[in-house]
């Protein structure tokens, strides 16, 4: 195992035009240094980008979007669907930067998916929270052990498990690897958590997915295009958060390294 | 799209708490990520201050 604490940043990747330079161009960003010079100027456009989306799709969503058979509580989809998506996604994420860090050993992939846990985690128990808002009043009913929503619920839980263990352990080394082996573990939930109405043929309480590539398959676009910028706001925001916890995780790994250093002199 | 209303009518028990979740929740997560990021950042240029002396 490569060693998560060392203070020196490795060399980065030469940038000619060789046969792998696309490879190389990627995997330069698991440098911390370079990781931290791309990502500072990156920050502010996401961030700006994030508060336009979501200050538009939420108003526009909330106030100004047509009614619906379902009545006004359909307009929770406006932020129990990004939310929802958002969870899932994260989750598969983590699962790569998990690989990537346990296959090459590239400390900064272990650090992405430690800062999108809590995200993640907020993201799941935003749905759970919104969609048990959105069923009581659809479904008569705030939760049923459905396998969508059950599956959803077992992620949270590994969303927490995930947090609890790189905090449980003091070598950063041996959570980075014990972390990421848990989260490889819980993707069958989140598969499971995205593909179970299709998985048990519609047998479920949960409807089949409100967004598709297929146009034919989507809700109305007078409820769409508010729904779009609410996605789109959601995921740039996640952008934002997680590059930013990352700094902060590159910091702290940086600092941890310099007070042994000093302890050692 | 429609002209402004903001009557939930009888199912407002159910949008405005999925809204005020929202907001509390991303809320949360940005003073998390600025408070960590303001902290770990004092704390690291604190390190190598008392490296460089």
């Amino acid at each position: 195992m490569r060693c998560l604490t060392s203070v020196t940043p490795r060399p980065l990747p030469e940038r000619g035009l060789s046969a792998n330079s696309f490879a190389m161009s990627i995997w330069r960003y698991a440098n911390p240094a370079e990781f931290m010079r791309i990502s500072a100027p990156v920050l502010p456009w996401l961030t700006g980008l994030a508060a336009v989306c979501l200050t538009v799709g939420v108003i526009w969503g909330l106030f100004y979007a047509p009614n619906h058979e379902q009545g006004p509580s359909y307009r929770i989809i406006y932020i129990h669907v990004p939310a929802a998506m958002l969870a899932i996604n994260i989750y598969f994420m983590m699962a790569v930067a998990s690989i990537i860090g346990l296959v090459r050993g590239h400390h900064v992939s272990y650090l992405a998916a430690k800062s999108a846990a809590p995200i993640g985690a907020a993201m799941t128990a935003l749905a759970l929270i919104t969609g048990a808002l959105w069923g009581a009043p659809t479904w008569g009913t705030w939760w049923v052990w459905d396998p969508k929503l059950t599956s959803v619920l077992i992620m949270f839980f590994f969303y927490v498990g995930y947090i609890g263990l790189w905090n449980a352990v003091d070598d950063p080394d041996k959570a980075a690897e014990l972390t990421a082996w848990l989260c490889l573990v819980g993707v069958i939930f989140a598969i499971m958590s995205r593909y179970a109405v299709e998985i048990f043929d519609g047998r479920t309480l949960h409807q089949p997915a409100s967004v598709s590539l297929d146009e034919e398959e989507n809700i109305g676009n007078a409820i769409y295009f508010p729904l779009l910028f609410t996605i789109f706001g959601f995921f740039f925001a996640f952008l934002a958060l997680m590059l930013a916890q990352t700094r902060t995780e590159i910091r702290r790994r940086r600092a941890r390294a310099l007070a042994m250093q000093a302890a050692r002199v | 799209m429609g002209g402004f209303s903001a009557d939930m009518g009888a199912h407002a028990i159910y949008v405005w708490p999925s809204y005020a979740a929202f907001l509390v929740i991303f809320i949360g997560l940005v003073i998390w990520v600025r408070a960590a990021g303001a902290k770990e950042k004092a704390r690291l240029a604190k390190l190598e201050g008392k490296r460089g002396e």
